[in-house]
């Protein structure tokens, strides 16, 4: 991992109030690294250019709730 | 009492190096046997609840299955189920049998923990819409299950709560997060149960534990009262011993209901009505490429099973075509993303004031959700559209697609503890079906050289849960893997019996 990923991934983890032990940034920080060319791979794939996303907002929920 | 069919049926011969089909048992394998013989006579539900606890008595310790067992709950709703058969009430296949529920899933008449020191216990005393349904149905409901935190993660020694263990070897670990599920219907502790699918939930302990195990499509299921881990991806469904018996399970609790929000308002199918046993005039694709030969340290016998069931599958008379997965690997980090994210939203202020009462295997995941953008989670359900459109046009052709459903048996306890969840899970292939919303069947197809179950996953079309049934019942007629019993358990049986 690069000392600029170090760094952003604290920022990230500090601005969310996340505070865990320093083993588990760097492992943190190793694993967001096997990621990373797979999230951009995502940004890559042609098909996706015009792709809506799998998001519905529905404007009139329904407004019975569980347990409530 | 009438002949007990169940003690006196006799059973396939075993195959060569594989383990011996139970010959005495001391109650129903099967939903669909004990469901008959309550309703036959041979036997009550207040004797088949006392056949199943013994079992779980004689077991539990060693398993790990059980959170919580309700005792004088279930003798309740056993004496009430054999009360309304005697008054020719029948409330449908679960009536009067032994049921296990994940404790993820929220229940009034005890603790729910989501195996978790952080939940709140205030959150699940209200029975979830599921748990709602599964008591009109009559369903003895034996206890609440093991599972990993928040139905995530890896069983962690350090936390107060059971390691669940696999039935078919103890040094084994039973798969998860619906741990306890599965190792429970492999030993006959109840004889179907419910799970929940986020990543492989559901069809992991299926697999790892040699029973059936069946997510449905989804929103084909009320969410509500199960405790979340990825909103978009969460599904519960049945484990049990056979497809059939997933298929009589799940029919008593789909459906939509107006406190759910993802639940999809369709008409409930007769999940049966294609099961016959002949599979001619379905189109079934093989998809070999991207699950056989990609994983270091696959079993040797995963890839002759896998042959042999697709073998199967044509001599029932179905046309089968080899066929590729598209965007295997994008689907399958549009996935993560989604799911760390998610369940980041849900976890953020816990993590912030609670982090190390979480286990250390979940925190790593949640804590990677905090490392995507707004944006790239966007761009994953784009990616998540672009695969569910590939794939409408692939199932317009095919009925359904086959594939071994892992590379790998049941870990032992020494390799996965020192491990982490993504090197555990990567001979697994499950969580693609979830990132798509696509049902999936997983059914037993044989055993590795150290006896440990393998299984195959069946994929269909969203909605077509009764294609999955028609296949799966068709290929249980055809073979027995689905009716080995563990050793342990065998000894358990034949002893009461």
């Amino acid at each position: 991992m690069s000392t600029d990923n170090s760094a952003a991934i604290d920022a990230m983890l500090d601005a969310a109030g996340l505070n865990p032990p320093a083993e588990e940034r760097e492992a943190l920080g190793r694993l967001y690294a096997t990621f990373k060319p797979g999230l951009d791979a995502l940004y890559a794939l042609p098909e996706a250019r015009y792709e809506a996303p799998a998001l519905v907002f529905q404007a009139a929920p329904k407004l019975e709730a569980w347990g409530a | 009492m009438r002949p007990r069919p169940w003690c006196s049926r006799p059973r396939r011969s075993s195959r060569p190096g594989a383990p011996e089909v139970s010959a005495t048992i001391d109650a129903p394998l099967t939903l669909a046997e004990a469901a008959a013989a309550l309703r036959d006579g041979t036997i009550t539900a207040v004797d088949l609840l006392a056949a199943v606890t013994a079992r779980a008595d004689a077991l539990d310790d060693q398993l790990g299955v059980y959170l919580h067992r309700f005792g004088a709950e279930a003798q309740e709703w056993a004496a009430q189920a054999d009360a309304d058969f005697a008054a020719g009430i029948d409330r449908g296949p679960l009536q009067g049998v032994p049921v296990g529920v994940k404790d993820i899933l929220a229940m009034s008449d005890g603790p729910t923990t989501a195996q978790s020191l952080v939940l709140d216990p205030a959150w699940g005393e209200t029975d979830a819409i599921v748990v709602e349904r599964l008591k009109a149905a009559g369903a003895v409901i034996t206890g609440k299950l093991s599972t990993m935190e928040f139905a995530s993660g890896l069983p962690d020694p350090d936390k107060p709560f059971p390691l669940p263990r696999n039935p078919w070897d103890v040094t084994t670990w039973p798969g998860g997060s619906s741990s306890g599920t599965g190792a429970g219907v492999a030993a006959g502790m109840f004889l179907c149960g419910i799970g929940t699918d986020t990543g492989g939930s559901i069809r992991i302990p299926a697999i790892f534990c040699g029973v059936s195990g069946l997510m449905p499509t989804y929103g084909r299921v009320p969410n509500a009262g199960c405790a979340p881990l990825g909103y978009s991806l969460d599904h519960i469904g049945p484990l049990a011993r056979s497809a059939r018996d997933c298929a009589l399970m799940l029919s008593t609790y789909m459906g939509a209901d107006p406190r759910d929000h993802y639940a999809v308002d369709l008409p409930v199918p007769d999940l049966l009505a294609r099961a016959g046993g002949s599979l001619e005039g379905l189109r079934i694709g093989v998809e070999r490429a991207s699950h056989l030969g990609v994983v270091e340290g696959e079993d040797p016998a995963v890839e002759p099973a896998f042959e042999a069931a697709v073998a199967t599958l044509d001599a029932l008379g179905a046309t089968v075509v080899e066929v590729t997965l598209p965007h295997v690997a994008e689907t399958l980090t549009a996935g993560m993303i989604t799911c760390s994210g998610e369940s980041m939203a849900y976890h953020r202020n816990d993590l912030v004031d609670r982090l190390g009462d979480y286990a250390r295997s979940n925190r790593s995941m949640y804590l990677l959700g905090a490392l995507f953008s707004g944006a790239d989670y966007v761009q994953a359900q784009r990616v998540r559209r672009v695969t569910q459109r590939k794939l409408a046009a692939t199932f317009a052709d095919l009925d359904a697609i086959v594939m071994p459903a892992a590379s790998v048996v049941a870990p032992g306890y020494d390799t996965l503890l020192a491990g982490d969840v993504m090197n555990v899970l990567g001979g697994v292939h499950t969580m693609y079906w979830d990132v798509v919303g696509n049902p999936a069947l997983v059914v037993p197809m044989g055993f590795n050289g150290r006896g440990l179950p393998l299984s195959l996953q069946i994929a269909a079309a969203p909605f077509a849960e009764d294609v999955l049934v028609q296949i799966g019942d068709a290929f249980q007629q055809a073979t027995d893997w689905h009716l080995r019993v563990p050793p342990l358990a065998r000894e358990v049986g034949a002893a009461a019996a």
